[in-house]
């Protein structure tokens, strides 16, 4: 197995920058998401990996290897599409057989072991039960599990999936994602996984690269991603609903700043870097580490209910108004109960706030004081 | 149900062949009411939206709007607003010709088209992209387009059918909120339908569901998510999906059996005269921590989805998946496939549905703390 280095690449389209100097590392072993919305450049990005569209600029390597130019043919690579792609009239297990028959003489496994490792591949996929069945009588779901395995029999320097849980049932879904898990984390195979679906990019990832016009925006595992964004647009994208951002109103105070918000009744003091303007700032807060009081509570802020609907896991979704004109989305913990009337407290943590600059930007900020905050009373939020 | 509501459907049937798509459906929505219909994809909600609007007739049953039969009028006639599932935008038009098209087709005067038009863009937040072609644009914005393009004609009640399958899921978030206060501000009637099972919550007054052909009742979405009355609605509403299995009832001993547990319910009448039931179990109400009075089962972990907030655990079982959810911060796991949990049910979670009827058998209407 390998890593794939990606150095400068640069693609445009017309006035369409697709990929616009992107340089980063898939590791060896490691289970990297490519994620953003339709258009951001993750499909181009995929395709020049692949050998299926060459850069403007920029290099590929896979493991120091210069391959920018090689066809895909010669990359070594395997890929799994939104479609199963497999040999119709074999059965699943001569559909993982006839790639390592077909491999060149001298890197052919011997019989008995490629008979262990195809027993292996089938475990993994959980495809055991069904190996002897023919491809064409099995389900979509299935079928697209084979095409994983066919993908991957080879061991392919690096296997690359385009959203290929698109089309198949919610079982098989977990099933197949189960699978490429594994391959990862037991077999080390190297593999970059293209998504729009934040939370198949974070369920999967060890890294998430979310892309954005062409430019990476954040690259981390998930729960730094999730928690810890280093833009606002990464705060945003992932989570549903995502993160919260506040005016902030900064003021010095000795060494140090003091952060006010709608959401606080007592300034935050915080350590900035020198050199940050102070005008703009923004508070990132994720909806589930705000704490919903029924009445009034010390340390937290009153606020407006506009809209209030059950969502996803059980939860309440409320959508506050908080002061004259900010608007914060708040997420209660599960089971909690029916909220009344369109007036809550609300409270949060100081660990859970994030510092954003106006252009979007993380600012580091080192909060030293939580005086004045309601503790994470009714929800989960960080105490 | 009196004549005046601003829709009603009596009896409504249709058949492709042998195939039986919609069964004497009925039901009748209120003056600027937003009733979501939900149903899996192929439950006949397509069909159904095209009857209302008169693109198919029924082989039985009325349609009345305003009180007034429209069965057999006209689609042009109807005053009924229409959003199909698919963009079928004119992609060398401009964003403002594709709106106005309905309503040019309507011979409506210039200048009233031009206010329309711009009041619906303003709505939709795409003003400021009226004079670009349709293949210009992206995706999300197509999607608001095709959504001004059903909404410009001024009706008093607009069908939606799934208006946001297939779309990313940030823009879906958004489009959802927009929907709705769009809805109240213009005040009418909507009909929905969705096979998403977080949207009827999001938008809807009242909620129904199709299911192999026949409608529910409405209900509000909150009773219809925490006291589903009928196994199709369980099923129909919340991400994740309730869990659902096959159960024996023991009458003589109180007790519910499936493959995953034995538990002892309280046997109101209807219950005791079953035997074969359905039981269904929301995934956050199956916990991680031990409980007074829950069941305790043992599982091996699948696969831990993380949503952010919230980690889905899928869950083997001798019943086959099944689905818990927490929060992220209460369950951590270092990859989650290899885990065994320890998991606990408590009875009064478990809801007790009938297997051919899918009535729900062991809880009263309105008695959620029932034990």
């Amino acid at each position: 197995m390998s890593d794939v280095k990606l150095q400068n690449l640069r693609k445009e389209y017309g006035p369409v920058v697709a990929c616009n100097s992107i340089s980063t590392t898939f590791e060896s072993a490691s289970l990297t998401c490519l994620l953003g919305p339709s258009g951001c450049g993750k499909t181009t990005l995929l395709r020049i990996i692949a050998g299926l569209e060459q850069p403007d600029s920029g290099r590929v390597l896979f493991d120091g290897e210069d391959v920018t130019r090689y066809s895909p043919s010669q990359r070594n690579i395997g890929m799994v599409f939104q479609y199963p792609v497999v040999y119709k009239g074999l059965t699943v297990r001569e559909n993982l057989e006839l790639p390592l028959r077909q491999m060149p003489r001298r890197e052919r496994l011997d019989p008995k072991a490629a008979r262990l490792w195809v027993d292996e591949l089938l475990s993994l996929l959980n495809l055991t039960s069904k190996a002897d069945a023919s491809v064409d009588n099995l389900d979509n779901g299935s079928r697209q599990t084979v095409a994983v395995g066919r993908a991957v029999v080879r061991k392919p320097k690096i296997v690359i999936f385009d959203e290929p849980v698109t089309n198949v049932d919610v079982d098989s879904k977990i099933h197949i994602q189960r699978g490429i898990k594994l391959l990862s984390k037991e077999i080390g195979q190297t593999i970059l996984y293209v998504t729009h679906d934040q939370r198949e990019a974070m369920t999967l990832a060890d890294r998430v690269i979310l892309l954005r016009d062409g430019d990476i925006v954040e690259s981390a595992d998930p729960g730094d991603a999730y928690h810890d964004p280093s833009s606002m647009y990464g705060g945003y994208f992932l989570g549903s609903p995502g993160m919260n951002f506040l005016e902030a109103d900064c003021r010095a105070n000795g060494e140090h700043t003091e952060v006010s918000c709608a959401l606080f009744d007592t300034p935050l003091k915080v350590r900035l870097d020198s050199g940050i303007a102070e005008k703009g700032l923004k508070i990132g807060i994720r909806a589930e580490e705000i704490a919903v009081y029924p009445s009034e509570t010390r340390g937290a802020v009153r606020a407006h209910v506009r809209f209030c609907t059950l969502t996803a896991g059980g939860r309440w979704f409320l959508d506050c108004r908080l002061g004259d004109r900010e608007n914060i989305r708040v997420l209660t913990s599960p089971n909690h109960p029916v909220p009344e009337g369109d007036a809550v407290w609300l409270g949060a943590g100081w660990k859970a706030v994030r510092l954003f600059s106006s252009d979007g930007n993380r600012v580091p900020c080192d909060a030293s004081s939580k005086a004045g905050f309601a503790p994470g009373g009714c929800n989960d939020a960080i105490g | 149900m009196s004549a005046s509501g601003s829709l009603e459907l009596r009896g409504i049937s249709k058949s492709f062949g042998q195939a039986r798509i919609l069964d004497s459906v009925s039901f009748s929505a209120r003056e600027s009411e937003l009733l979501v219909l939900c149903g899996p994809p192929a439950s006949g909600k397509s069909t159904l939206a095209r009857i209302i609007c008169g693109f198919e007739l029924p082989d039985a049953g009325q349609i009345f709007v305003h009180g007034k039969d429209i069965t057999e009028e006209s689609p042009g006639n109807r005053e009924i607003g229409y959003v199909p599932q698919s963009f079928a935008l004119f992609p060398h038009y401009s964003v403002r010709d594709n709106i106005a098209y309905p309503l040019r087709l309507q011979k409506v005067p210039g200048k009233k088209v031009e206010e329309q038009v711009a009041f619906i863009a303003d709505m939709l937040k795409i003003s400021s992209l009226m004079e670009k072609r349709v293949d210009q644009i992206s995706g999300g914005q197509k999607q608001r387009v095709a959504l001004a393009r059903g909404l410009v004609k001024s009706c008093s009640l607009y069908v939606l059918d799934d208006p946001l399958v297939g779309l990313d899921f940030k823009l879906r978030e958004q489009l959802v909120l927009d929907l709705r206060s769009l809805q109240k501000e213009l005040d009418v009637g909507f009909l929905y339908l969705t096979s998403d099972p977080l949207e009827p919550l999001m938008l809807a007054d009242g909620v129904a569901v199709l299911d192999n052909g026949l409608m529910s009742d409405v209900d509000t979405p909150v009773n219809a998510y925490l006291r589903p009355r009928t196994i199709a609605m369980a099923k129909a509403l919340g991400f994740p999906k309730m869990n659902v299995m096959d159960a024996t009832v023991d009458g003589a001993r109180n007790l519910v059996q499936s493959g995953l547990f034995t538990a002892r319910i309280r046997m109101p009448e209807p219950l005791l005269s079953q035997t074969q039931v359905k039981v269904a179990i929301r995934p956050e109400s199956i916990r991680l921590e031990a409980l007074d009075g829950a069941v305790e089962v043992e599982a091996d972990v699948r696969l831990v989805e993380d949503l952010g907030a919230d980690a889905v655990i899928h869950v083997e079982t001798p019943v086959g998946l099944v689905t818990v959810c927490h929060p992220s911060s209460a369950y951590k796991s270092n990859y989650g496939n290899r885990d065994h949990l320890r998991l606990w049910i408590h009875p009064r979670d478990i809801r007790v549905y009938a297997s051919e009827t899918g009535e729900v058998l062991n809880c009263l209407i309105g008695d959620l703390t029932d034990e």
